[in-house]
């Protein structure tokens, strides 16, 4: 059937070309990562939009509410965590509620959230002051506040690119690779399916 | 439309895997063998639809062709539907695995309807009335999916009302061009490969 193979090649083609396009896809995604003890995020849907208003919730490894919120217009949120964090509660799952059935998870572990991967750690704390060389104590400033203004403009800086890493390790783009595998078991489900038909008469 | 996992409650997603698998089973039985590679072919149609968005206004639709899959081979949309939904759900995360049955039988069951009820005007008829029951089967059967999907999200906990009009509003255009893409194809089908339309015996 020369004609429905080429429909089928034609949609094929199509797809790979249109997919990555803004829409409204068939899922919708979540992505979190950790700024000055708040965790901020995204929900989005792969191809374009974002999700608009939808309720958030973080959850702990024992699945209990830790807090709730919701993404604003831009489909980002931004949710202040317990501090300290109780022990064994990494690795945290943030689950997002998209409306029609829609539903995405992502899960921030222990090391996105700058703890010791081991159960019952507590997270990172800077080191207590020392006192400073007598340079620096001629200018009024000590090792600590140094060290927190350097933290400072780091967590500003480096928020973007854990966004953009989160998001990366989301794999969102169709491939052709996947099509390709979807039409071949198609057609080796209808190959077996016409065998065991054949055998049955 | 594509309900997401741990959306839906156990006792759902058990009927859905009941109602699904019992589809799917007389589905498979009815499948003749010169039929074969038409419901192949839907099932491709079907797996690839979904990746195809077309703009509409600010955002853009996404299509689901379950009208027109249902158009061309009756109850053998059940098996067509399994695989397709099957591998979305696999390759592209689309719905999830334990949700299957319930995707599934939202899909197919509009699908059987609405091969039922416009068929035979799409065998029978001329042009016009062909291309209108297209049109009516496209619509039709992304119309009832929406209200299936609504029903399971209510029956899991959400509020129908609320549910059911947050999904029909956001197919509505989907709708409207599931439905011209349908009446395009069922005319260009009867005009190149009139066999494909001829009385089968799915029903």
């Amino acid at each position: 059937m020369p004609v429905a193979l080429g429909l089928v090649l034609a949609l094929a083609l199509a797809g790979a070309l249109l997919g990555p396009a803004p829409a409204q896809a068939h899922k919708v995604k979540v992505f979190a990562y950790l700024e000055d003890g708040a965790l901020k995020g995204e929900g989005y849907f792969p191809g374009g939009g974002k999700a608009l208003a939808c309720p958030v919730k973080v959850l702990d490894a024992r699945g209990k509410l830790l807090v709730e919120g919701a993404t604003g217009q831009d489909g980002a949120f931004s949710l202040t965590l317990p501090s300290p964090l109780p022990p064994g509660a990494a690795p945290l799952s943030v689950v997002m509620e998209a409306g029609e059935g829609h539903r995405a998870q992502y899960q921030v572990t222990a090391r996105d959230l700058g703890l010791d991967p081991s159960p019952d750690a507590q997270p990172a704390r800077a080191a207590p002051a020392a006192p400073g060389p007598p340079d620096s104590a001629r200018l009024g400033l000590d090792a600590a506040q140094i060290e927190q203004a350097v933290a400072k403009a780091l967590a500003a800086q480096l928020a973007p690119i854990k966004a953009q890493m989160a998001r990366l390790a989301e794999k969102d783009q169709v491939s052709v690779r996947d099509v390709v595998g979807g039409l071949g078991w198609i057609l080796g489900l209808a190959g077996l399916l016409a065998w065991f038909k054949a055998r049955r008469s | 439309m594509h309900i997401s996992e741990g959306v839906l409650s156990p006792p759902v997603l058990a009927s859905g895997a009941v109602l699904g698998a019992a589809g799917l089973a007389w589905g498979l039985k009815k499948i003749e063998m010169e039929q074969l590679p038409q419901v192949a072919l839907m099932a491709a149609v079907f797996f690839l639809a979904s990746l195809i968005h077309l703009p509409v206004g600010p955002s853009s639709v996404h299509l689901v062709l379950n009208g027109l899959v249902g158009l061309l081979l009756g109850w053998a949309a059940f098996p067509a539907l399994v695989v397709g939904l099957a591998l979305q759900a696999l390759l592209f995360q689309y719905g999830g695995l334990t949700g299957l049955g319930v995707n599934v039988f939202n899909m197919a069951l509009p699908a059987v309807i609405c091969y039922y009820l416009f068929r035979p005007w799409v065998m029978r008829g001329g042009r016009w009335t062909s291309a209108t029951a297209g049109f009516g089967a496209g619509f039709g059967a992304v119309l009832l999916s929406a209200v299936l999907t609504a029903l399971s999200l209510a029956l899991s906990g959400e509020v129908f009302i609320s549910a059911a009009w947050g999904v029909l509003a956001a197919n509505l255009p989907g709708m409207a061009i599931e439905g011209v893409i349908t009446a395009a194809a069922v005319l260009f089908l009867k005009q190149v490969k009139p066999a494909l339309l001829m009385p089968n015996r799915a029903g």
